[in-house]
């Protein structure tokens, strides 16, 4: 049966007329838009709702029980003394030659943030910066003239490189707010004195927050090398680079940057002890200084952007900048050698490839239409939309829900599962106090909860130690022949041990606790550990 | 200038208006506090009369044997003569304790430290929300005043019958026993190795309370503490892992006489692992009558060396390898111990007294442990009961729930006529 849509449409059409004079004035008469509310566009919506999603995705990460707690205890430390601890003040034993403690201030700050907000305070900061680092990153792509939607691809993309190492709040959360704005300084190096003063600021707080400052000078130190080396090749002679203003500015921001890395408690010397921190034996144990494993996640996802940055550049077939290439190679090879650099990868590969991938993008879906954001109604629907993305996302996401609630989720909901609790719970019980060895990431946060009066013979700060004190942690741990006598050695006063890393020594301390006059009393046990005294 | 001030600040205070409005209309403050609105703990009445497990007679002269240590002092002593004899008993005997003194000592610090000695630290003390017993290790030097389980000095008062808003008179002040609990329930944590007694107080005192948060924030509710009691390995814990049993039979009554709150699957389970030990129960008991530290195992438990058999029963974990070499009791469990044979036999009788007839092992392997644990308790010397009266009173009270009385009742019965 043949059906006339004619008349449909023509009833449409009136009934539209007739609606839309029924509505008041005084929503018909802009389209809800006004010169007093903000208008957004469509790149700009969909930035919020990616930083909303990388919000709420971190967010329900948990205060992992490694260095943190460690870092805690000395912003605690700082604040009950006023002062900068001059030496290690809380293992037993430390290494000659005084304290390097870098992050102070993002140790106060840390701490502060406890005090007042409580571990959800921790746990939205976590969030916070990590979203906060994004948006940046986003902003510093953006500044190499590239579409908002790619950048916000790229940011997003930047993201979920850096999963493997984002999950933990520490100091070198920080950092990965400063590689973006430098990043964004790189993107079109400002000429005039305020971007050096900003620089020196900006590299005065990064230096007293985390050691990853000497990355964003590699990053100066590169990009004035490499636009050096474009200036002279262009011009045939490398005497007349200066005369050129990028280099010359370039020169001046890396020299504010210097000057502002040495205002701190170490001044230049920071640079060297940064520079050679990565010598510590210790560190050797630990995984995220070890050597990228392409096995791991890590590995699948540096060497996963590696082969997507080939596949791109040949898409593209767009000539690399000479920093482009030398950021490549030397993060890269960073990156390689050490898998916590992969942080910075998952920063500088984005904003390197980020040319490059709109050039291909351009290059294969050349026939799409640009977005059309010429309807203000959209526009400014699009800015309440937004709104409400962002308040959903607060309302949702666990550390603002709880904090908007005014109620905390509970210590076991906001840390992480290894978190020793109940043995902590029980050293405080106790009021323990004196020496105590422990497996090296469940110290911090026993120091932590006892308030310093447990002094471990190993935590996670292990470049502070001397290196016989951490072989004979290693021996004691692995429940050697000599435990006694090293437990004796170091006047250890508790011992808590693992059940599943430290079989050996779990099965000697239970036999010892059985002797007539034993070495040892067990006073605590549960499912996952046991806490005993040695006598 | 005001139109772009607008625009800069516009979405940000819609924002805050409405996090506001959240926050104030919409979000309501919680209570910590998990208690039961009724006081009075719930009481499980022995369900079965079997004389010939143990006759009057019979029962009268052990429980004659067991009646309350006098001093020194030993708060696990007392907390077994307190479960035994509940707080009305009168023996006439001014060197042991009676009922109401077993009951105050846990309740005054005035009559503790009458019995404990005046240098004995409390035997409680505050703690976050309320009071917690001070544990046997906690002190060196007074560890036989100290609380030897965790929780067992509350679950033996709501055992006893003792509501909760009874005063509890600490050194530092006063409080209730509800102090107790509620310490108890905010402590509670799953990795804990010993929660018997804390399942125990839970049932007696808060069932039907589904659920609550622990001070680590977790939620701990009933079904989770089903998955404790039915996933340890049947031996592992205090007593032969026995009052994990007493814990899934004392749960099931108080869910009856709450009238069936519990998930017909989650009762199901807990009768299933009940039948499941009453069958390896009949098929491990002696000849003679008792059970046992291989009740597990089934008929193998009759026929299998003792050092193999241990083994086999605790598991694999380093812990449980250094136990067995050095724990006097396994050492010596190749020759099946007295004092061994009667505490299992005399936990699994007492457990099985309160079960619901469909899951008891047949009436003839009752006999059989209750006349061999009556044969026992008369044989054995004073100077052995007095060391292991802890295991004993379990039997005693055993027997006498399985005569459908509470062992005051039934002595104090005995001792009228005379």
């Amino acid at each position: 049966m043949a059906y006339d849509t004619t008349l449909d449409r023509s009833l449409d059409s009136r009934r539209e007329t007739v609606a839309a004079e029924d509505l008041p004035i005084c929503l018909t008469r802009d389209n809800l838009t006004s010169p007093y509310f903000p208008q957004t566009s469509r790149g700009l919506l969909a930035a919020v709702v990616v930083l909303c999603v990388v919000y709420l995705t971190l967010s329900v990460n948990r205060l992992n029980h490694t260095d943190l707690w460690g870092h805690l205890n000395f912003g605690r430390w700082i604040v009950e003394h006023g002062s900068l601890p001059a030496s290690e003040p809380f293992a037993i034993e430390s290494a000659d030659g005084g304290l390097v403690n870098v992050p102070w201030l993002a140790q106060l700050a840390g701490y502060l943030t406890f005090r007042t907000l409580g571990s959800e305070g921790l746990v939205l900061a976590h969030a916070l910066l990590g979203t906060a680092s994004c948006g940046i990153l986003m902003l510093a792509i953006r500044r190499r003239q590239i579409p908002l939607a790619c950048c916000v691809a790229l940011g997003a993309i930047a993201m979920l490189l850096s999963l493997p190492v984002l999950g933990t709040i520490r100091p070198q959360l920080l950092g990965m707010l400063g590689v973006p704005l430098v990043l964004a300084y790189l993107a079109r190096p400002p000429r005039g004195w305020l971007a050096c003063w900003i620089l020196a600021l900006l590299f005065a707080v990064w230096a007293n927050t985390h050691g990853s400052f000497a990355v964003g000078l590699l990053l100066l130190g590169l990009g004035l090398v490499t636009t050096s080396c474009e200036v002279g090749w262009e011009r045939k002679s490398f005497a007349d680079v200066w005369r050129r203003a990028e280099p010359r500015w370039l020169a001046a921001g890396l020299l504010f940057a210097v000057i502002g890395s040495c205002l701190n408690p170490l001044g230049p010397r920071l640079l060297l002890e940064v520079a050679s921190f990565g010598q510590h034996a210790p560190l050797a144990a630990i995984s995220e200084w070890r050597s990228l494993s392409p096995w791991s996640l890590s590995g699948v996802l540096f060497y996963g952007s590696l082969l997507a940055t080939a596949i791109i550049l040949r898409v593209a077939g767009r000539r690399m900048q000479l920093l482009e290439m030398v950021l490549l190679v030397v993060f890269g090879l960073l990156t390689m050698t050490a898998m916590r650099m992969l942080v910075w990868w998952a920063l500088i590969w984005p904003w390197v490839v980020a040319p490059h991938a709109w050039a291909a993008w351009q290059r294969v879906f050349a026939a799409a239409p640009a977005p059309d954001d010429s309807t203000p109604r959209a526009a400014s629907m699009r800015t309440l939309i937004g709104v409400s993305f962002v308040f959903m996302t607060l309302l949702l996401a666990p550390p603002s829900q709880a904090l908007l609630r005014g109620q905390p989720r509970g210590e076991a909901r906001v840390t992480g599962q290894g978190t020793p609790w109940y043995v902590a719970d029980e050293l405080v019980r106790r009021q323990a106090e004196g020496n105590l060895l422990a497996p090296m990431d469940w110290a911090d946060y026993l120091v932590w909860k006892t308030e310093g009066r447990v002094r471990p013979l190993v935590y996670s700060h292990v470049h502070l130690l001397p290196e016989s004190v951490w072989t004979d942690y290693q021996r004691i741990e692995a429940g050697a022949p000599d435990w006694p006598r090293l437990a004796r050695a170091h006047q250890l006063k508790f011992l808590v041990v693992d059940r599943k890393r430290n079989t050996e020594l779990l099965r000697q301390v239970m036999l010892a606790s059985r002797h007539e006059n034993p070495p040892v009393r067990v006073i605590y046990r549960d499912k996952r550990c046991i806490l005993a005294e040695v006598l | 200038m005001l139109a772009r001030i607008s625009r800069w600040t516009l979405p940000a205070l819609i924002l805050l208006v409405g996090l506001a409005t959240y926050r104030f209309l919409f979000t309501a403050p919680g209570s910590e506090d998990v208690l039961p609105p009724r006081s009075e703990p719930w009481r499980i009445e022995p369900l079965h009369d079997e004389p010939r497990i143990v006759t009057d007679q019979q029962l009268a002269e052990v429980l004659d044997r067991v009646r309350p240590p006098g001093a020194p002092a030993n708060t696990n002593l007392y907390v077994h003569a307190l479960r035994l004899w509940g707080d009305q008993a009168d023996f006439s005997d001014s060197d042991r304790p009676s009922g109401g003194q077993l009951r105050d000592y846990f309740l005054r610090d005035e009559v503790f430290r009458k019995w404990a000695g005046s240098a004995a630290p409390p035997l409680f003390a505050a703690r976050e929300i309320g009071l917690a017993a001070r544990s046997f290790d906690d002190e060196a030097a007074f560890q036989t005043s100290g609380s030897y389980h965790q929780d067992d000095l509350l679950a033996t008062l709501a055992e006893t019958g003792v509501p909760l808003d009874t005063p509890l008179e600490t050194r530092d002040g006063a409080g209730t026993v509800a102090d107790l609990l509620r310490q108890s329930l905010r402590d509670f944590h799953p990795d804990r190795l010993e929660f018997e007694w804390t399942v125990i107080s839970y049932a007696r005192y808060a069932f039907p309370l589904s659920e609550w948060r622990n001070k680590y924030g977790q939620r701990v509710d009933v079904e989770s503490l089903v998955d404790l009691l039915l996933a340890a390995p049947l031996t592992q814990g205090p007593c032969n892992g026995l009052h994990r049993m007493e814990a899934i039979v004392v749960l099931y009554r108080v869910d009856q006489e709450a009238g069936g709150v519990l998930k017909p699957r989650t009762r199901q389970r807990l009768l299933d692992q009940m039948l499941r030990v009453s069958q390896l129960l009949a098929a491990s008991q002696s000849e003679q009558g008792y059970w046992t530290r291989r009740w597990p195992l089934g008929a193998a438990a009759l026929t299998q060396s003792a050092a193999s058999a241990t083994s086999d029963i605790a598991g694999d974990t380093a812990i449980d390898a250094a136990d067995h070499q050095s724990q006097p009791a396994r050492r010596e469990v190749d020759a099946a111990e007295l004092g061994d044979r009667l505490l299992v036999t005399g936990h699994q009788l007492e457990w099985l007294a309160l079960a619901p007839e469909e899951v008891l092992p047949p009436r003839e392997n009752l006999v059989r442990a209750g006349q061999w644990l009556v044969r026992t308790l008369l044989e054995i010397d004073e100077h052995d009961l007095r060391d292991r009266y802890g295991p004993y009173s379990h039997a005693v009270r055993a027997l006498s729930l399985w005569r459908g009385r509470q062992p005051y009742d039934a002595w104090s019965a005995v001792h009228a006529e005379e």
